[in-house]
């Protein structure tokens, strides 16, 4: 039962990441990437962090990818992406990427030996949830990060909106 | 020793440093006309203090100790350290008395200057730069202290920068300067070499392993206390201004008046004299250095005064006075005589600023005029000046060493031991000596008569007004330091300074040598009478030297030439090879050579690699690509 | 039981697509969504190890890791529209003032 989940997630995944690199348009990428990231919630479900999960759903299904639909629609450029082919003929590119998967494939080669010590599957420790654990790490530990990401989250709203903004002045546009 | 008189000493020269800083850093937003507040007190608490030590090194008491450790390397150890002993009290003293009184001067002087806070903070920065300097218990710290008074000389100098003459005066002291201090570098240097550290006991105790040795250098032995007298010497001789290096006083006139008195008269200048009395150990042990000393002392002595009587400028005139009065020191020095110089440093100090100050006051009276400083446009300023004129008679008095002034007293003591003295220049010394004190006194009457008595000539300038007298603030430190001119004379500072400077010749009593003080005498008067004489009895004799001698007279006018002979000998060779070797070489060839050619480099590079550049995002992708296959094949196969 | 290297498979399976989107695709749009996958497929590896190392670490990775995702989503995203208001262009070719 276990594998059965793991092979479809697996699968989902995959297939809907392929889906989302070779179709033509943008919106059907984008609803490709919405369904390998609710597989991939999903999946961290199974690897124990419901928190994860839900946080999967929310910020990246819920936040993310509407952002990315939005921005489809505000451009919609079908009829562009139609008269263009999608894989150029560009044999250096092809080259170093066929450079790279043999890469990565003689890489796996290595895998048993790097993933060994990770077979023993040790208990959580005692006294709380993963999520427990998490939490008091989270803002123990890393709490300096955790309010860095906020102050990072800000500037990037504050860039963000800032941007934007001037755009819509026409007398400064162009400066 | 308690830790309560180490932290009162400490305190006098950082307080000045702390009120300049913050005058300094607030005084043009925030103090304003209010500027001097900070500085005045600061000197005035440290003058208290200095006043507490001198009570206790007035018991008998020495202090030496460090306040940190400032390098610790190896053997070399330095430290910020205080001596205090009647020689560096003494001058501590002197300068906290004159920089108080001259600050409180300043404050009408300076009165409505755009540069208000500047100039104090300048000036307070100045008297903890010599306070470091004569408290200093080791060679190193005195260096600092004399750098550091230097740049204070040069900033005051070219205090009204925006005038051209004053800021060519103040690159022109600091150039002159860098060259004596380049000497006292390499003699500093070559004194840690030959005794292993730079503390004075440390010096005076190996005194010993140096004496007699030679050091060979450019193929010829030298005498190794020589040589390291000589590089400090020069280090004397261009914060001192003596022959070759005395150019940059008279420049230096271009200043404030009050920085004039304090520090091209009363202070700075005085450092070479009181390093030569501070290290008299090592001079004592080199008669060559001495004689090197006394020469030197001798003739810019001689020189200046030749020129002082030629000169229309008033604080020319004082600067020229000023040489020949340090001439005087060093001659002192020369004959071994150091605590005579020094109690020559100490009336000359209070007698020439008030000179200087007492100038100061006339030229505030005419600072409508187009040259202020031109005595020829001044005169009968004693009924419109009464106290200006007053103090200044005394600055004069004290001067030309008539009886019962200060000056009296300190230039009888250095023509006494000059004849006295065991070294045969001695008497050579003397005998120019007395023949200064008969200049001496017939320019500095020259000024009195010129610009007190007579007839006012002003009157184009004040469009018919009279000039009148300065503020109280300026009248008031001008009377005081004028007691300083008269009373200062009567302390006995060789006895004293007879425990640090122990080397002394025995003092003589007064009523022998009749003759010699006589003779002293008779010159100084004589030189009051004969400015009498040509001034006011027979105005048109004036106009008899220049014109029975008039190629000596030029010679004379134009300071003997020196600045001309500088110009075409140093000045000119230099600006001629640099032009060539900068512009005509290093320029040309070498630097265009290495501009140029990394340009061409680069472009040639850029060129061959610009078409990786396609402006296309897919490709850098791509070269993020290759340089992650880079790195996997780095970590995997190349471990 | 699902071995620890099936995980790894996969998140490099991801990677490999993504980075594949981003070297071949020319849609500026579809190329920022290929930087979403490359960073799922970290989170995979890294809630993967967390889970067989018993240690949290791994998920508080993956939580910085979403944070920072949607922070370079909107960076990203405004820049195309900037882009795309500026030039009416969303395809890379049609970007090129930076060519050599």
């Amino acid at each position: 039962m276990e594998k059965l989940v793991f092979y479809y997630l697996a699968f989902a995944m995959i297939a809907s990441g392929i889906g989302a690199v070779v179709s033509r348009n943008p919106v059907h990428t984008v609803l490709f990437v919405l369904g390998l990231v609710l597989h991939q919630a999903l999946l961290l479900f199974t690897l124990g962090s419901e928190f994860l999960a839900a946080v999967q759903v929310i910020v990246y299904a819920g936040a993310v990818l509407v952002l990315f639909l939005f921005v489809v629609y505000l451009i919609n450029l079908k009829k562009e992406t139609l008269k263009r082919r999608f894989i150029k003929n560009f044999s250096p590119c092809f080259l170093i990427f066929l450079l790279f998967t043999l890469i990565v494939v003689k890489t796996l080669l290595f895998l048993p030996a790097l993933t060994s010590h990770f077979k023993a599957r040790l208990p959580f420790p005692k006294g709380g949830s993963p999520l427990y654990f998490m939490a008091k790490n989270l803002f123990q530990t890393y709490l300096f990060q955790f309010e860095l990401i906020g102050v990072v989250l800000l500037v990037v709203v504050l860039g963000a909106v800032f941007l934007l903004r001037r755009l819509d002045n026409p007398s400064e546009e162009g400066k | 020793m308690g830790a309560e008189i180490k932290i009162i000493i400490a305190a006098i020269p950082i307080l000045p440093l702390l009120a300049s800083v913050i005058t300094l850093i607030l005084g043009r937003r925030f103090f304003k006309e209010a500027s001097f507040v900070l500085p005045v007190l600061g000197i005035l608490i440290s003058f208290f203090f200095s006043l507490f030590v001198l009570s206790q090194v007035l018991h008998g008491k020495t202090f030496e100790f460090d306040l940190f450790a400032w390098i610790v390397s190896d053997s070399l150890k330095v430290g910020f350290g205080f001596l205090i002993d009647s020689l560096s009290i003494m001058m501590v003293c002197m300068v906290l008395s004159l920089s108080l009184l001259i600050h409180i001067y300043s404050i009408g002087y300076m009165e409505g200057d755009p540069g208000f806070y500047r100039f104090f903070a300048y000036i307070s920065l100045f008297t903890f730069s010599m306070l470091a300097l004569v408290m200093s218990n080791n060679l190193l710290q005195l260096y600092l202290g004399w750098e550091a008074v230097g740049l204070c000389s040069y900033l005051l100098i070219g205090f009204w920068y925006e005038k051209k003459s004053a800021a060519d005066a103040a690159k022109k002291a600091f150039i002159v300067n860098r060259i004596g201090d380049f000497g006292f570098a390499l003699g500093i240097f070559l004194l840690f070499s030959a005794v292993g550290g730079l503390y004075y006991h440390q010096v005076f105790d190996n005194l010993p392993l140096i004496q007699g040795k030679t050091i060979s250098f450019l193929g010829i032995k030298w005498s190794l206390p020589f040589l390291i007298s000589f590089l400090l010497f020069m280090g004397a001789m261009g914060k001192s201004a003596q022959v070759p290096l005395h150019v940059w006083l008279p420049d230096a006139m271009e200043g404030p008046t009050p920085v004039s008195a304090l520090i091209h008269a009363a202070t700075m200048v005085t450092a070479g004299v009181f390093m030569v009395a501070r290290l008299h150990p090592l001079y004592l042990i080199s008669p060559g250095a001495l004689e090197l000393v006394a020469l030197t002392g001798t003739f810019t002595c001689f020189m200046a005064a030749t020129i002082a009587p030629t000169q229309f400028d008033i604080k020319r005139v004082i600067a020229y006075s000023t040489l020949s009065q340090l001439g005087y020191m060093f001659m002192a020095c020369g004959v071994g005589a150091f605590a005579a110089g020094m109690f020559h440093l100490f009336t000359h100090a209070y007698f020439k600023a008030l000179l200087f100050l007492a100038a100061g006051s006339v030229i505030h009276a005419f600072h409508h005029a187009p040259d202020p400083n031109d005595i020829r446009i001044m005169g009968g300023l004693r009924k419109y000046m009464p106290y200006t004129f007053f103090t200044f008679l005394i600055g004069a008095l004290a001067l030309s060493g008539f009886p019962g002034f200060s000056g009296f007293f300190s230039k009888e003591g250095i023509l006494i031991s000059a004849y006295l003295s065991p070294y045969p220049w001695g008497k050579l010394v003397w005998l120019v000596g007395v023949f200064v004190a008969f200049l001496t006194s017939f320019y500095s009457f020259r000024l009195v008569f010129v610009v007190f008595f007579g007839e006012f000539r002003g009157g184009s300038i004040f469009h018919g007004e009279k000039p009148h007298e300065s503020p109280l603030v300026m009248v008031i430190p001008l009377m005081l330091i004028s007691v300083g001119a008269i009373f200062a004379g009567y302390l006995d500072i060789p006895g004293f300074l007879k425990s640090t400077l122990a080397h002394e010749p025995v003092h003589p009593h007064h009523g022998e040598h009749f003759f010699q003080n006589l003779l002293a005498l008779i010159a100084g008067l004589s030189g009051i009478l004969v400015a009498w004489w040509v001034y006011i009895k027979n105005p048109e004799l004036k106009e008899l030297f220049p014109r029975k001698f008039p190629g000596i007279y030029r010679f004379l006018y134009n300071k003997w030439w020196f600045d001309e002979v500088y110009h075409e000998v140093i000045v000119k060779p230099v600006l001629f090879l640099s032009r060539r070797l900068v512009v005509g070489f290093s320029d040309l060839f070498v630097i265009e050579g290495i501009v140029n050619g990394s340009a061409r480099v680069v472009g040639g590079i850029a060129g061959a690699f610009r078409r990786v550049h396609t402006g296309i995002v897919n490709h850098y992708a791509v070269f993020t690509l290759i340089g992650i296959i880079i790195y996997l094949l780095v970590f995997f196969y190349l471990k | 039981m699902i071995p620890f290297s099936y995980y790894v498979i996969l998140a490099i399976t991801l990677i490999f697509i993504g980075i594949f989107g981003m070297v071949f695709r020319r849609n500026l749009i579809v190329m920022c969504a290929c930087i979403e996958i490359v960073i799922n497929a970290l989170i995979v590896l890294f809630a993967a190890i967390s889970y067989f190392h018993r240690d949290t670490t791994g998920y508080i990775v993956v939580f910085f890791l979403i944070a920072m995702a949607a922070a370079e989503a909107a960076v990203g995203l405004t820049l195309i529209v900037l882009l795309y208001k500026k030039q009416r262009a969303i395809h890379s070719e049609e970007v090129s003032e930076l060519k050599g």
